[in-house]
Protein backbone atom coordinates (compact mmCIF):
# COMPACT_ATOMS: atom_id res chain seq x y z
CA UNK A 1 0.00 0.00 0.00
CA UNK A 2 1.56 3.41 -1.13
CA UNK A 3 0.39 6.75 0.32
CA UNK A 4 -0.99 8.10 -3.13
CA UNK A 5 -3.61 5.26 -2.69
CA UNK A 6 -4.94 7.07 0.71
CA UNK A 7 -4.31 10.72 -0.74
CA UNK A 8 -6.26 9.45 -3.59
CA UNK A 9 -9.22 7.65 -1.40
CA UNK A 10 -9.26 11.47 1.02
CA UNK A 11 -9.36 13.54 -2.18
CA UNK A 12 -12.06 11.76 -3.96
CA UNK A 13 -13.73 11.38 -0.86
CA UNK A 14 -13.64 14.96 0.11
CA UNK A 15 -14.25 16.91 -3.29
CA UNK A 16 -14.91 14.74 -6.21
CA UNK A 17 -17.91 12.32 -4.38
CA UNK A 18 -18.51 15.12 -1.80
CA UNK A 19 -21.50 13.40 0.59
CA UNK A 20 -23.61 16.23 0.82
CA UNK A 21 -23.17 18.03 -3.14
CA UNK A 22 -22.39 14.88 -5.33
CA UNK A 23 -24.24 11.62 -3.14
CA UNK A 24 -27.13 13.97 -1.20
CA UNK A 25 -26.51 12.39 1.85
CA UNK A 26 -26.84 14.53 5.46
CA UNK A 27 -28.93 17.15 3.39
CA UNK A 28 -30.69 17.17 7.09
CA UNK A 29 -28.33 18.91 9.06
CA UNK A 30 -26.78 20.85 5.81
CA UNK A 31 -30.22 22.60 6.10
CA UNK A 32 -30.99 22.46 9.69
CA UNK A 33 -27.32 23.49 11.85
CA UNK A 34 -26.00 25.71 9.10
CA UNK A 35 -27.62 28.95 10.28
CA UNK A 36 -24.42 30.04 12.19
CA UNK A 37 -20.51 29.23 11.52
CA UNK A 38 -20.12 27.87 14.92
CA UNK A 39 -23.09 25.59 14.99
CA UNK A 40 -21.85 24.52 11.70
CA UNK A 41 -18.42 23.57 13.08
CA UNK A 42 -19.75 21.67 15.88
CA UNK A 43 -21.93 19.62 13.44
CA UNK A 44 -19.22 18.75 11.28
CA UNK A 45 -16.74 17.86 14.21
CA UNK A 46 -18.71 15.29 15.43
CA UNK A 47 -20.13 13.74 12.32
CA UNK A 48 -16.62 13.20 11.24
CA UNK A 49 -15.81 11.93 15.01
CA UNK A 50 -18.58 9.30 14.64
CA UNK A 51 -18.32 8.61 10.73
CA UNK A 52 -14.60 7.24 11.39
CA UNK A 53 -15.34 5.15 14.54
CA UNK A 54 -18.23 3.56 12.74
CA UNK A 55 -16.83 3.11 9.49
CA UNK A 56 -14.18 1.16 11.79
CA UNK A 57 -16.88 -0.52 13.49
CA UNK A 58 -18.90 -1.50 10.75
CA UNK A 59 -16.11 -2.52 8.32
CA UNK A 60 -14.93 -5.10 10.81
CA UNK A 61 -18.56 -6.52 11.82
CA UNK A 62 -19.08 -7.21 8.36
CA UNK A 63 -15.75 -8.65 7.50
CA UNK A 64 -15.67 -10.73 10.62
CA UNK A 65 -18.97 -11.63 11.63
CA UNK A 66 -21.73 -10.91 8.83
CA UNK A 67 -19.15 -12.33 5.89
CA UNK A 68 -17.71 -15.03 7.96
CA UNK A 69 -21.62 -16.69 8.86
CA UNK A 70 -22.99 -16.19 5.42
CA UNK A 71 -25.66 -13.39 6.84
CA UNK A 72 -24.59 -10.26 5.03
CA UNK A 73 -28.13 -9.36 3.87
CA UNK A 74 -28.93 -7.66 7.65
CA UNK A 75 -25.72 -5.92 6.71
CA UNK A 76 -28.03 -2.31 6.37
CA UNK A 77 -30.01 -3.31 10.05
CA UNK A 78 -27.22 -4.11 11.90
CA UNK A 79 -24.99 -0.87 10.92
CA UNK A 80 -28.07 0.80 11.92
CA UNK A 81 -28.11 -0.37 15.57
CA UNK A 82 -24.85 -0.17 15.32
CA UNK A 83 -24.27 3.62 14.86
CA UNK A 84 -26.96 4.12 16.68
CA UNK A 85 -25.61 2.04 19.65
CA UNK A 86 -22.35 3.87 18.79
CA UNK A 87 -23.35 7.37 19.08
CA UNK A 88 -25.03 6.57 22.85
CA UNK A 89 -21.85 5.64 23.78
CA UNK A 90 -19.71 8.68 22.33
CA UNK A 91 -22.30 10.77 24.22
CA UNK A 92 -22.34 9.01 27.26
CA UNK A 93 -18.20 8.76 27.42
CA UNK A 94 -18.19 12.57 26.37
CA UNK A 95 -20.79 13.51 29.07
CA UNK A 96 -18.58 11.86 31.59
CA UNK A 97 -15.37 12.54 30.51
CA UNK A 98 -14.93 16.17 29.24
CA UNK A 99 -17.86 19.23 29.58
CA UNK A 100 -16.13 20.57 27.46
CA UNK A 101 -16.14 18.13 24.63
CA UNK A 102 -19.34 17.90 25.02
CA UNK A 103 -20.08 21.63 24.65
CA UNK A 104 -18.83 22.04 21.37
CA UNK A 105 -19.74 17.92 19.88
CA UNK A 106 -22.64 16.33 22.39
CA UNK A 107 -25.02 18.65 21.60
CA UNK A 108 -25.07 17.14 18.13
CA UNK A 109 -24.18 13.69 18.84
CA UNK A 110 -28.09 12.66 19.12
CA UNK A 111 -28.65 14.77 15.44
CA UNK A 112 -26.00 12.25 13.84
CA UNK A 113 -27.98 8.95 14.98
CA UNK A 114 -30.36 10.10 12.13
CA UNK A 115 -27.63 11.03 9.63
CA UNK A 116 -27.94 9.00 6.57
CA UNK A 117 -24.56 9.93 5.46
CA UNK A 118 -22.72 8.02 7.99
CA UNK A 119 -24.58 5.05 7.34
CA UNK A 120 -24.28 5.76 3.53
CA UNK A 121 -20.08 5.75 4.42
CA UNK A 122 -20.16 2.79 6.30
CA UNK A 123 -22.57 0.66 3.34
CA UNK A 124 -20.16 2.73 0.65
CA UNK A 125 -17.23 1.20 2.25
CA UNK A 126 -18.48 -2.66 2.27
CA UNK A 127 -19.65 -1.90 -1.72
CA UNK A 128 -16.86 -0.51 -3.09
CA UNK A 129 -13.78 -1.35 -0.91
CA UNK A 130 -14.55 -4.71 0.63
CA UNK A 131 -13.96 -7.66 -1.13
CA UNK A 132 -13.25 -11.38 -0.66
CA UNK A 133 -9.64 -11.10 -1.45
CA UNK A 134 -8.32 -7.71 0.22
CA UNK A 135 -6.52 -8.25 4.05
CA UNK A 136 -8.58 -6.85 6.56
CA UNK A 137 -5.99 -4.57 7.88
CA UNK A 138 -5.91 -3.32 4.50
CA UNK A 139 -9.79 -2.76 4.12
CA UNK A 140 -10.07 -1.47 6.70
CA UNK A 141 -7.55 1.52 6.87
CA UNK A 142 -9.05 2.28 3.22
CA UNK A 143 -12.48 2.50 4.83
CA UNK A 144 -11.06 4.81 7.83
CA UNK A 145 -9.58 6.92 5.34
CA UNK A 146 -12.39 7.34 3.16
CA UNK A 147 -14.27 8.02 6.18
CA UNK A 148 -11.79 10.55 7.21
CA UNK A 149 -12.11 12.48 3.34
CA UNK A 150 -16.20 12.06 3.54
CA UNK A 151 -15.78 13.93 6.77
CA UNK A 152 -14.03 16.36 5.92
CA UNK A 153 -15.69 17.12 2.73
CA UNK A 154 -18.67 17.62 5.03
CA UNK A 155 -17.05 19.81 7.30
CA UNK A 156 -16.16 21.76 4.17
CA UNK A 157 -19.42 22.09 2.87
CA UNK A 158 -21.41 23.01 6.22
CA UNK A 159 -18.61 25.45 7.04
CA UNK A 160 -18.94 26.97 3.38
CA UNK A 161 -22.88 27.16 3.48
CA UNK A 162 -22.93 28.31 6.84
CA UNK A 163 -20.66 31.17 6.35
CA UNK A 164 -22.93 32.33 2.82
CA UNK A 165 -26.11 31.86 4.96
CA UNK A 166 -24.99 34.62 7.29
CA UNK A 167 -24.51 37.10 4.66
CA UNK A 168 -27.32 36.02 3.03
CA UNK A 169 -29.18 37.36 6.56
CA UNK A 170 -27.71 40.30 6.17
CA UNK A 171 -28.67 40.86 2.09
CA UNK A 172 -31.39 42.14 1.06
CA UNK A 173 -33.07 39.21 -0.46
CA UNK A 174 -36.50 39.37 -1.56
CA UNK A 175 -39.15 38.09 1.01
CA UNK A 176 -40.63 34.83 -0.97
CA UNK A 177 -36.70 33.62 -1.46
CA UNK A 178 -36.12 34.46 2.53
CA UNK A 179 -34.99 31.46 4.55
CA UNK A 180 -35.01 27.91 3.05
CA UNK A 181 -35.53 29.05 -0.70
CA UNK A 182 -32.48 31.16 -1.13
CA UNK A 183 -30.76 28.25 0.34
CA UNK A 184 -31.59 25.41 -1.91
CA UNK A 185 -30.59 27.58 -4.51
CA UNK A 186 -27.14 28.29 -2.95
CA UNK A 187 -27.03 24.70 -2.39
CA UNK A 188 -27.85 24.01 -5.94
CA UNK A 189 -24.83 26.88 -7.52
CA UNK A 190 -22.66 24.87 -5.43
CA UNK A 191 -23.22 21.62 -6.48
CA UNK A 192 -23.33 22.77 -10.01
CA UNK A 193 -19.55 24.60 -8.93
CA UNK A 194 -18.11 20.96 -7.31
CA UNK A 195 -19.28 19.30 -10.35
CA UNK A 196 -16.23 20.77 -12.10
CA UNK A 197 -13.45 18.75 -9.58
CA UNK A 198 -15.14 15.71 -11.52
CA UNK A 199 -12.72 13.77 -13.32
CA UNK A 200 -9.81 15.54 -11.74
CA UNK A 201 -8.76 11.81 -10.61
CA UNK B 1 -30.78 -24.06 12.98
CA UNK B 2 -28.83 -21.48 10.72
CA UNK B 3 -31.55 -18.99 11.34
CA UNK B 4 -30.80 -18.65 14.56
CA UNK B 5 -27.49 -16.48 14.02
CA UNK B 6 -29.07 -13.45 12.31
CA UNK B 7 -31.79 -13.05 14.82
CA UNK B 8 -29.48 -13.35 17.99
CA UNK B 9 -27.52 -11.51 16.02
CA UNK B 10 -30.13 -8.53 15.65
CA UNK B 11 -31.57 -9.65 19.29
CA UNK B 12 -28.18 -8.91 20.85
CA UNK B 13 -27.76 -5.59 18.55
CA UNK B 14 -31.22 -4.59 19.87
CA UNK B 15 -30.34 -4.67 23.46
CA UNK B 16 -27.24 -3.29 23.03
CA UNK B 17 -28.96 -0.12 21.93
CA UNK B 18 -31.68 -0.03 24.57
CA UNK B 19 -28.71 -0.66 27.14
CA UNK B 20 -26.69 2.12 25.59
CA UNK B 21 -29.76 4.60 25.59
CA UNK B 22 -30.47 3.48 28.97
CA UNK B 23 -27.25 4.11 30.49
CA UNK B 24 -27.19 7.72 28.56
CA UNK B 25 -30.31 8.81 29.93
CA UNK B 26 -28.97 8.03 33.42
CA UNK B 27 -26.28 10.72 33.05
CA UNK B 28 -27.23 13.77 33.40
CA UNK B 29 -26.29 16.84 31.17
CA UNK B 30 -23.62 18.90 32.77
CA UNK B 31 -25.26 22.22 34.01
CA UNK B 32 -23.30 24.74 31.70
CA UNK B 33 -24.40 22.67 28.72
CA UNK B 34 -27.84 23.09 29.27
CA UNK B 35 -28.39 26.31 27.79
CA UNK B 36 -26.91 25.17 24.12
CA UNK B 37 -28.82 22.16 24.43
CA UNK B 38 -31.92 24.33 24.53
CA UNK B 39 -30.22 27.14 21.66
CA UNK B 40 -29.22 24.45 18.98
CA UNK B 41 -31.90 22.78 17.94
CA UNK B 42 -32.34 21.30 14.54
CA UNK B 43 -34.71 23.95 12.62
CA UNK B 44 -35.39 22.07 9.23
CA UNK B 45 -38.76 21.16 9.23
CA UNK B 46 -41.82 21.53 11.67
CA UNK B 47 -42.60 18.11 12.23
CA UNK B 48 -43.52 18.06 15.87
CA UNK B 49 -42.63 14.88 16.74
CA UNK B 50 -39.08 14.58 15.23
CA UNK B 51 -37.00 13.45 18.70
CA UNK B 52 -34.79 16.50 17.96
CA UNK B 53 -37.13 19.42 18.67
CA UNK B 54 -37.96 17.75 21.98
Amino acid sequence: MSFAIFATAIISAMLINNVILMQFLGICPFLGVSKKSSAAIGMSAAVLFVMVIASAVTYTLYDLVLYQYGIPYISTIAFILVIASLVQFVEMFIKKTSKSLYKSLGIYLPLITTNCAILGVSEGNITNIWTKTIPYWEGLLIAVTTALGTGLGFGLIIFAFSSIREKLEASNVPDAWKGVPISLVVAGIMSLAFLGLAGII
Amino acid sequence: MEFLVPVLLIGGLVSLYIGSYMLNKRIPIPEECKVIVDEEKCTTCHISTCSNKK
